[in-house]
């Protein structure tokens, strides 16, 4: 037996706002704001990994007992010490890719030095350098030591950094328009690093 | 690649030392602090003109006293009082002290800060991240550069030194100012026809307005229009289970493939019926 269709009301079509005028409110508010900053490129990811890889190396195997050695000569400053270790070896990783042919780019490298601090700090409390036991306190000296380390790079200069990189940035972060964790990420923060607990393996 | 190996270098470092504890990570406050203070010391270089370490302490404050003297001024036009009746400003712990003075409250960074004709860079660098830690980047800076109470949009601002960049940004807040205005006139509108709505519902009777019963009557959220369940929804409730086949689960195009494949009808009988196709008893039994 042949059904008849129910009968259904037709769609609505979305709504538009309209002002008492007439005039769309599209047209009062202007339109939306473009978004000023891009997400990391592939490509940045790569250097992050390029870049970090080579110092991580480094910090872990071969450069481990002078880490360690500057560190304890440091130690009456230590993110001090921390951050001219990592503003010196970011920099040189950095002029090292320029003279391979890799430009490198600015806006990831405070991500970078974040994590060469990180693995210092962790240095410096394997060896007992880092007296610091307070989660917070350990975070605020690597914060420290990530200043010092721009102050490091900058001391041993950059030809290819556009001073207008480093205000475009801090625009940014003043005018509070994007998430902390996207603008870290922006920076080559990385997040979700796997991470060994207590030093063992699987 | 590089992970990797320093995956492999962390675990024999930390098994061969017997270390049980992993250091967390500065997160992304203290990353985007960084960054700022960055700007800031590029911003006082740029002002400068220096050719020297683009990223010292000294760049840092006087960009962040630059700020924070435009800040000053701006801040004076606005209260009605002039920047420079408090005098110029000689530096960053001068004005300090007297936006201390002045704007003494919670939110200022400790006095610490504050030492004789300036900063030290180890205490400013260790005041700075703290406030950051504890507040924000933007407030450390403000922290910084002594003063409260303007927005930060505005201090993001002062970094666009163009025309162009100024008038845009002055475009920019006036349109939201503009888009709030009419965010709450929307939604105060949204609100009385509610109250409106709420105020028909309970003086009717039965969704109908006193002394009417026509359909057109109703108002347009009553009950009435609401769209019921489809013919199939009942039909599918109404089915009873374990009797005859369930409700084939086959997608629509292999229904269509399959009744193309055995043509219009089951009985391989077309359309025009089988009155209309003349004698009933040839089609049957053809």
């Amino acid at each position: 037996m042949a059904v008849k269709s129910v009968a259904r009301p037709m769609d609505i079509p979305p709504g538009r706002m309209v002002g008492e005028d007439g005039t769309a409110m599209e047209d009062v508010m202007g339109p939306e704001p473009v978004d000023e900053m891009p997400e990391i490129t592939p490509e940045e990811e790569g250097q992050v990994d390029m870049i970090l890889g080579q110092i991580l190396d480094f910090i872990w195997d071969s450069g481990y007992e002078t880490i360690v050695k500057k560190l304890r000569d440091g130690q009456s400053n230590l993110p001090e010490a921390m951050g001219h270790i990592a503003g010196q070896m970011v920099n040189r990783e950095v002029q090292a890719a320029s003279k391979g042919g890799v430009e490198v780019s600015r806006d990831i490298l405070i991500g970078i030095a974040n994590e060469v601090v990180n693995a210092l700090a962790e240095v410096a409390d394997h060896e007992g350098i880092m007296k610091t036991k307070s989660e917070d306190q350990q975070q605020k000296e690597q914060g420290e030591a990530l200043i010092y380390a721009v102050q490091k790079y900058g001391e041993l200069g950059d030809p290819g950094l556009d001073p207008q990189q480093p205000m475009q940035m801090a625009q940014n972060i003043l005018r509070d328009k994007y998430p902390e964790e996207r603008v870290a990420r922006k920076m080559g923060m990385r997040v979700n690093e796997e991470e060994v607990p207590n030093g063992e393996l699987g | 690649m590089g992970s990797v190996v320093k995956s492999i270098g962390k675990v024999v470092r930390k098994v061969g030392k017997g270390v049980k504890k992993i250091v967390k990570k500065a997160g992304p406050t203290l990353l985007l602090a960084a960054a700022l203070y960055a700007g800031t010391a590029a911003f006082g270089s740029s002002l400068a003109g220096s050719t020297g370490n683009m990223f010292s302490w000294g760049n840092f404050t006087s960009g962040a006293s630059q700020i924070g003297s435009s800040i000053t001024g701006g801040m004076g036009k606005i209260f009605g009082t002039s920047a420079t009746k408090a005098g110029p400003t000689t530096g960053l712990a001068g004005s300090f002290v007297k936006g201390v003075d002045r704007m003494s409250g919670p939110e200022l960074m400790g006095r610490e800060l504050v030492g004789g004709a300036g900063l030290s860079p180890q205490s400013g660098i260790t005041g700075f991240v703290s406030k950051a830690f504890s507040d924000s980047p933007a407030m450390a800076l403000l922290g910084t550069s002594q003063l409260l109470g303007a927005g930060l949009s505005f201090v993001g601002n002062l970094m666009d030194k163009t025309p162009e960049l100024e008038a845009a940004a002055a475009e920019k807040a006036f349109k939201e100012s503009q888009r709030q205005f009419d965010l709450e006139y929307a939604l105060a509108q949204q609100q009385f026809e509610e109250a409106k709505h709420q105020f028909e519902v309970q003086h009717t009777f039965a969704g109908f307005k006193p002394g009417t019963t026509s359909p057109s009557d109703l108002p347009k959220t009553s009950n009435f229009w609401r769209q019921g369940p489809t013919l199939s929804q009942v039909l599918g409730v109404r089915q009873e289970p374990g009797l005859g086949r369930q409700p084939s689960q086959a997608n629509a195009s292999q229904l269509q493939a399959v009744a193309q494949a055995r043509g219009p009808s089951m009985l391989n009988r077309s359309g025009p019926g089988l009155i209309g196709m003349g004698t009933t008893d040839t089609t049957r039994l053809s």
